[in-house]
């Protein structure tokens, strides 16, 4: 009786051990990795004179001016609103896009299906610099130049074929015997695709969305390039900051912070379906 | 009462054959197929429901042709195999959509009544409110036949819908969808893999082999004179002996044993050889009376099921037979062992097209 109280508090002493080792790590990995983002929100509540003159990770002196001037002044909060817009409408469209084009993937054989699907994917094998001066040329020539439509339109290039093969690998998650129910049923294609298919790749819609969100809000070269100043994007706005007086860090360092905030925003809400989602998915 | 007529229905995929001229009349009530597994019954309930277009032939509905009728717009309504719900719906919502998007408006109370009626008719009442997710396999196929049913459609196509099912639940299963059918009017269409399914719902039969329809009747009588092997196999649970055999002179060989066969089937005619078939219930290991014949061989093997126990045994020639015993009963291997049976229970096939030569005595009518 005595020994196996004994064995069995030794064995709980090792397991708390090794679980301490191992959150230790954990904090210490996310220490490494959160210090950047602390710095750039520290950096965002001190003045410039107070990041050039001492070196602090928590500022002893919060002033929160520059979040004010980036609010008030047109050139940044416009250019954020400008990324917001063309990241939403490239989101919205590539999913309108996507979603019937899965489907026709997932559900129907057609000659190079295969190879269509392939080729789909080849479009994110080319550096985004290729399309440049086609997209230049085009948008001048068709009015789309320095809009935000122009910008979704662009990064739809890739971000298309990318949600082509995410929702393609959830709706062939879905047996096939449910659209023949419903057919049978008497459910009319779009009434049955949209109260019932839907809903059930949820989960799918919603971590394409994230990636969708993802990738055209961190992309500059495109942006920057078919844009001037109506649709210019705020990472374009964030590299033209040095003034005669030198570097703006503290409004800098707000813009940045700014610019983290709709990704979290988007994670946030996507959260319970990301998990689920890569499970489901084949990505 | 309606009927369903099914003309020289074919289909090809690519260069294949998959349905060959196949010609049936259902009506009201329950129609089974009965074949094993890619014998094409589902083939054929997906023709019947539209979702896949014949290559020939056309599919009539009390005369009228339906054979171009979109899938939405027939008056059918098909149970899978694996249970097939909306996922995203509740019970009682899987059960009313096909009367939510039926071409006939029906009223918010009209449809809450009716689906009150199939879940009574179900027993899926109390759990109106769950998702098809949140139930048992026998429940979530409740909730398939419900929804096949609320609608009142002309044709109800069930493939296989109790397979995935337990013993138990089939069992009960099974016995209300006879009482259920038998009060509809509807021309029902359930196929079975099992025979003994075929032979307990007992009514007009299809048997399916290879594609096409083979046989068509009462359960029973297919099972007492199938018209070939694949008919005797598709009918037959456990399945029938087959055995090459000899014969000249009234005498034939059935294993290593040779016998007086008298059959005025075969009488006259110049048949050398055929195969023999008896059902393994018919082989006992006590003489059954005069003319029973005896036989030796050795186990190889013996399956225990609940009632009864299934001995396979091999003859010195290396043919195997199985022979069903009542009861649970233990059995040495290598033992030998001696059986008999009647040579008035044999089938007789011909050896090259599997044709029926005679039956069991006393089966025919």
């Amino acid at each position: 009786m005595t020994t196996t109280i004994a064995t069995s508090a030794a064995g709980k002493k090792t397991s708390r051990f090794r679980i301490d080792l191992r959150s230790w790590l954990f904090w210490l990995i996310m220490a490494v990795w959160a210090l950047p983002v602390a710095w750039l929100v520290s950096m965002s509540l001190r003045d410039n004179a107070d990041i050039l003159s001492s070196f602090e990770v928590i500022p002893s002196k919060i002033s929160l001016n520059s979040y004010a001037q980036f609010f008030e002044d047109p050139s940044w909060i416009g250019s954020y609103m400008n990324s917001i817009t063309y990241t939403l409408l490239n989101t919205v469209l590539s999913l309108l896009v996507a979603l019937p084009a899965a489907y026709a993937f997932s559900r129907y054989t057609f000659s190079g299906d295969k190879h269509l699907f392939f080729w789909l994917l080849t479009n994110r094998m080319a550096p985004a610099a290729v399309f440049l001066l086609p997209f230049f040329q085009l948008y001048q020539a068709a009015n789309l130049f320095d809009t935000p439509l122009g910008v979704a339109l662009a990064h739809m290039l890739f971000n298309v074929p990318l949600a082509v093969w995410i929702l393609e690998g959830f709706m062939s998650g879905v047996p096939k015997q449910l659209d023949e129910i419903a057919e049978v049923d008497g459910y009319r294609f779009g009434r049955f695709f949209l109260t019932i298919f839907i809903p059930m790749i949820r989960s799918g819609i919603g971590v394409t969305a994230f990636f969708l969100f993802m990738f055209s809000w961190v992309e500059l070269l495109i942006a920057r390039t078919i844009t001037a100043t109506q649709a210019k994007p705020i990472a374009a706005q964030m590299t033209r900051t040095i003034s005669a007086s030198g570097l703006d860090w503290s409004l800098l360092s707000a813009a940045g912070v700014m610019t983290i905030i709709p990704g979290v925003i988007v994670i946030w809400f996507v959260r319970n379906y990301i998990a689920k989602g890569f499970a489901l998915g084949r990505v | 009462m309606s009927t369903l007529e099914l003309k020289n229905i074919a289909l090809h995929d690519g260069a294949e054959d998959v349905m060959y001229d196949i010609s049936a009349t259902m009506s009201s009530g329950i129609n089974l197929l009965v074949g094993p597994t890619l014998s094409g019954k589902t083939t054929l309930m997906r023709l019947i429901a539209g979702l896949v277009k014949p290559s020939s032939g056309s599919i009539a509905l009390d005369g009228a042709d339906i054979s171009n009728v979109a899938v939405k717009d027939r008056s059918v309504a098909f149970v899978y195999q694996q249970f097939i719900n909306y996922p995203s719906l509740t019970v009682f919502e899987n059960i009313a959509s096909p009367l939510k998007v039926d071409k006939v408006k029906h009223s918010k109370e009209e449809i809450a009544a009716r689906v009150e009626e199939m879940a009574k008719l179900l027993g899926l009442s109390p759990f109106l409110k769950r998702k098809p997710s949140e139930l048992s396999g026998g429940q979530q196929q409740r909730v398939a036949i419900a929804r096949a049913l609320a609608r009142k459609s002309d044709i109800v196509l069930l493939d296989e819908p109790l397979a995935n099912l337990d013993y138990k639940l089939r069992e009960q299963l099974r016995a209300e969808l006879q009482s259920i059918f038998s009060e509809e009017n509807a021309i029902v269409i359930y196929s079975t893999a099992e025979p003994s399914e075929a032979l307990d719902f007992a009514t007009n039969s299809f048997v399916m082999s290879e594609g096409r329809i083979i046989q068509a009747g009462k359960a029973l009588d297919i099972y007492k004179q199938p018209v070939n092997v694949a008919a005797a196999k598709a009918m037959a649970d456990p399945p029938i002996n087959l055995l090459p055999s000899s014969y000249s002179n009234q005498r034939a060989i059935f294993a290593n044993k040779e016998f007086q066969l008298e059959r005025p089937e075969i009488i006259g005619k110049e048949i050398s050889n055929f195969t023999l078939g008896i059902q393994p219930g018919k082989i006992t290991l006590q003489p059954t009376g005069s003319n029973s014949i005896e036989f030796s061989a050795e186990v190889q093997l013996a399956e225990v099921t609940g009632s009864s126990t299934f001995v396979h045994v091999k003859f010195e020639t290396g043919q195997e037979i199985v022979i069903e015993v009542e009861g649970t009963e233990t059995f040495e291997l290598d033992q030998r062992l001696k059986g008999y049976f009647n040579p008035d229970d044999l089938y007789g096939f011909d050896v090259n097209t599997g044709k029926s030569i005679f039956f069991p005595k006393g089966s025919v009518n």
